[in-house]
């Protein structure tokens, strides 16, 4: 008896705390919602694992390794088959290729129920917030080296990594892909697949999306990129290049399969 | 056991609940707004973005933190270790080795004054706005070496940081964006207007001498058409000849504005420099390669170097270069000393605080 009135005593004091509170707090919104963990699976080919600093051969038989690949998801759409949307508030995600997949994966929150038939996000930061640096969001408010110190604005996709170029040259030589500017920004849409051409999305109905993201594409898309001709994309003939090597990464994903949770 | 739990729990439910109404009872003061404007000839108001307008809490702040090594990884540099109020924020050298790493920067530390003017920052524009150029100093591994995350934590961790930012910003919580805005702010305050020669076009008693009223005419016809404006500068880019090969070395640091641009028509050009206080802030160009004015104007009479980009206005009628005579390039040296403003260099509100 003791025990309990102390007990009802504290609730009391407590629901006053919360209480005195009340009119500061914004209440979430009484809509029922629902998440989806969205996994870019960094991959070789369909087949093929990624595996950091191995070497692979791309589109213009070069063999070609990458030490680093690290690239922006931004502006995150669901899209509804009536073709209404739901846009991630806030939507900026530094996706990291590794041979984990914890810096591959994400979850979009707070998405209202409902049934979803595709996925709509950009590769890229939009010309709005790539214009100054400095009111970060998301994953943009992070000490990344996605920026260039010299000119304002996010690096899209950063790759490091090593080539030699069929079929002498006996040593490896470095490149450096540090891909930005507004004219790089790209849209990818994506339709889920057959086999769950929609998902539920709500509070019982959790899915995870696996894509994957086929990064040696930036070499062989559309365009195939001679990467000896083209090393250092901060030498102002690559801009170009970019633009090529932007249509590629537009095409490097896809949705693999999606777990209906 | 188990009620124990729910025991705990439930207090600290109710802490939570109190602490979080302490904050809300006791909301910081408003920051003070604060009209910064400039003298008639600079067109009195001072541009600054919507989303960081002045306060005096927040100028005050910046220039605590400008003036403060612990921007920087080894808590040695500050920014006026490179921006020297006496210097007009300048700091005296061609290629400065003061940076963390002591390798040599590529390019000449600008004087900072009527900042808040220019169209992009830089010697190339190549930042889009102060609160973005502020970044790159600080993290740069041969000027500040500084990592973001581990800065915030110090400021945070600070005696007196947190009560700064909250007085300028309303939040206990300190962020990379509030510590740029802060900065950003401060550095829109250096406003340079008030030398002899201002005093002069005012009408507020500056005199200027009568040879030095020749130099200001020779500027006029000679200069003025890029430094033009009582901010004597056109905010524009151009090539004034310094050079007619063009490096890749460095990512193509060489092509000064083409870099940012991309347009091999920019290729060479560099952001017309203000020539206030220019008296103080030697040696001179992007690169400091000039040790003083007379080499500059020498530059001008005889040392312009043809290229593609180089400016029409420097090969007119065949002639590459300004023309002037030994004793016009004095006049127009004696006027650009009519620039030299005191009260900015001396301003205590510009100076470290103590
Ligand atoms: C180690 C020397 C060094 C330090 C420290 C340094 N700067 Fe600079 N600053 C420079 C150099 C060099 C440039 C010119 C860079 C360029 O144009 O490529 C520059 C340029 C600038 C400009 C551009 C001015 C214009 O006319 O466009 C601003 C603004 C600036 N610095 C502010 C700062 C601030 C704020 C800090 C401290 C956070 C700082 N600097 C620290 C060397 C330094
Ligand atoms: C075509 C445009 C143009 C004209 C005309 C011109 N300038 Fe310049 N001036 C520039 C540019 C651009 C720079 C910066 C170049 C660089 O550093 O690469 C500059 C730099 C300077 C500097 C060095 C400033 C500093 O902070 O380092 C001085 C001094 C100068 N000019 C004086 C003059 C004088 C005096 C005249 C007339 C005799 C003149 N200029 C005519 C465009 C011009
Ligand atoms: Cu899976």
């Amino acid at each position: 008896m003791k025990n309990k009135l102390r007990l009802s005593y504290l609730i009391l004091l407590s629901g006053l705390g919360l209480l005195s509170c009340k009119k500061d707090k914004v209440k979430p919104a009484e809509a029922k919602q629902g998440s989806m963990e969205v996994h870019f699976d960094s991959r070789r080919s369909l087949t093929e694992d990624f595996v950091v600093n191995k070497n692979y051969l791309n589109a213009n038989n070069d063999s070609v390794s990458f030490s680093t690949f690290k690239y922006f998801i931004s502006n995150v759409e669901l899209v509804r088959p009536d073709g209404t949307t739901f846009a991630e508030p806030n939507s900026y995600h530094l996706i990291a290729a590794a041979n984990t997949p914890a810096s591959e994966t994400f979850t979009i929150a707070n998405i209202p129920d409902g049934n979803y038939s595709k996925i709509r996000f950009r590769v890229g930061v939009d010309q709005a917030r790539n214009s100054s640096t400095a009111t970060p969001v998301g994953d943009l408010d992070k000490d990344h080296d996605m920026t260039w110190d010299w000119n304002t604005g996010y690096t899209f996709v950063f790759a490091i990594g090593k080539f030699k170029s069929a079929p002498a040259s006996a040593t490896f030589l470095d490149f450096t892909y540090q891909i930005g500017k507004d004219a790089q920004y790209r849209t990818v849409e994506l339709a889920f697949p057959s086999e769950t051409p929609t998902a539920q999305i709500d509070e019982m109905h959790k899915p995870k999306m696996h894509l994957h993201a086929n990064i040696f594409d930036i070499f062989g898309g559309p365009n195939v990129i001679d990467v000896k001709a083209n090393s250092n994309s901060n030498l102002p003939q690559f801009s170009t290049v970019a633009p090529k090597i932007a249509d590629n990464y537009a095409q490097m994903f896809r949705i693999d399969h999606i777990h209906a949770h | 056991m188990i009620r124990f739990g729910k025991y705990v729990w439930v207090g600290l439910v109710s802490l939570a609940g109190f602490a979080a109404c302490t904050n809300s009872k006791m909301p910081a003061p408003e920051p003070e707004p604060f009209t910064v404007t400039a003298p008639a000839n600079l067109g009195t108001s001072v541009p600054a973005p919507e989303r960081n307008p002045f306060t005096r809490e927040g100028v005050l702040l910046g220039r605590k933190l400008f003036y403060d090594p612990i921007l920087s990884g080894n808590n040695k540099i500050s920014c006026a270790t490179c921006h020297l109020p006496e210097k007009a924020f300048s700091d005296g050298l061609a290629l400065s080795t003061n940076g963390a790493s002591g390798q040599a920067l590529h390019r000449s530390a600008p004087p900072l004054q009527n900042l808040a003017w220019h169209k992009g920052w830089f010697w190339d524009g190549g930042a889009k706005d102060i609160e973005s150029l502020n970044f790159g100093p600080i993290k740069h591994a041969d000027e500040m070496a500084q990592n973001l995350t581990e800065l915030v934590k110090e400021l945070q961790n600070h005696s007196e940081y947190p009560r700064l930012f909250k007085a300028a910003f309303r939040t206990d919580t300190i962020s990379t964006a509030l510590l740029t805005r802060a900065l950003a702010q401060f550095e829109r305050t250096l406003i340079s207007a008030n030398s002899r020669y201002d005093k002069y076009v005012r009408n507020e008693g500056g005199k200027l001498s009568s040879q030095e009223l020749e130099g200001l005419s020779l500027f006029r016809q000679k200069c003025a058409s890029c430094h033009a404006t009582d901010f004597f500068t056109d905010h524009d880019y151009h090539n004034n000849g310094l050079d007619n090969t063009y490096s890749e070395a460095h990512e193509a640091l060489a092509w000064g504005r083409g870099r940012i641009s991309e347009k091999p028509e920019d290729i060479g050009k560099y952001k017309t420099p203000t020539l206030r206080n220019i008296a103080l802030t030697a040696p001179y160009m992007h690169d400091g390669r000039f040790k003083t004015l007379e080499e500059v104007l020498d530059h001008y009479r005889s040392g312009v170097k043809v290229s593609a980009t180089l400016d029409a206005r420097l090969q007119q009628n065949g002639k590459t270069g300004i023309e002037m005579t030994e004793e016009e390039k004095t006049r127009i040296i004696q006027f650009l000393q009519t620039l030299t403003d005191p009260e900015f260099t001396s301003n205590p509100d510009f100076s470290a605080p103590r």
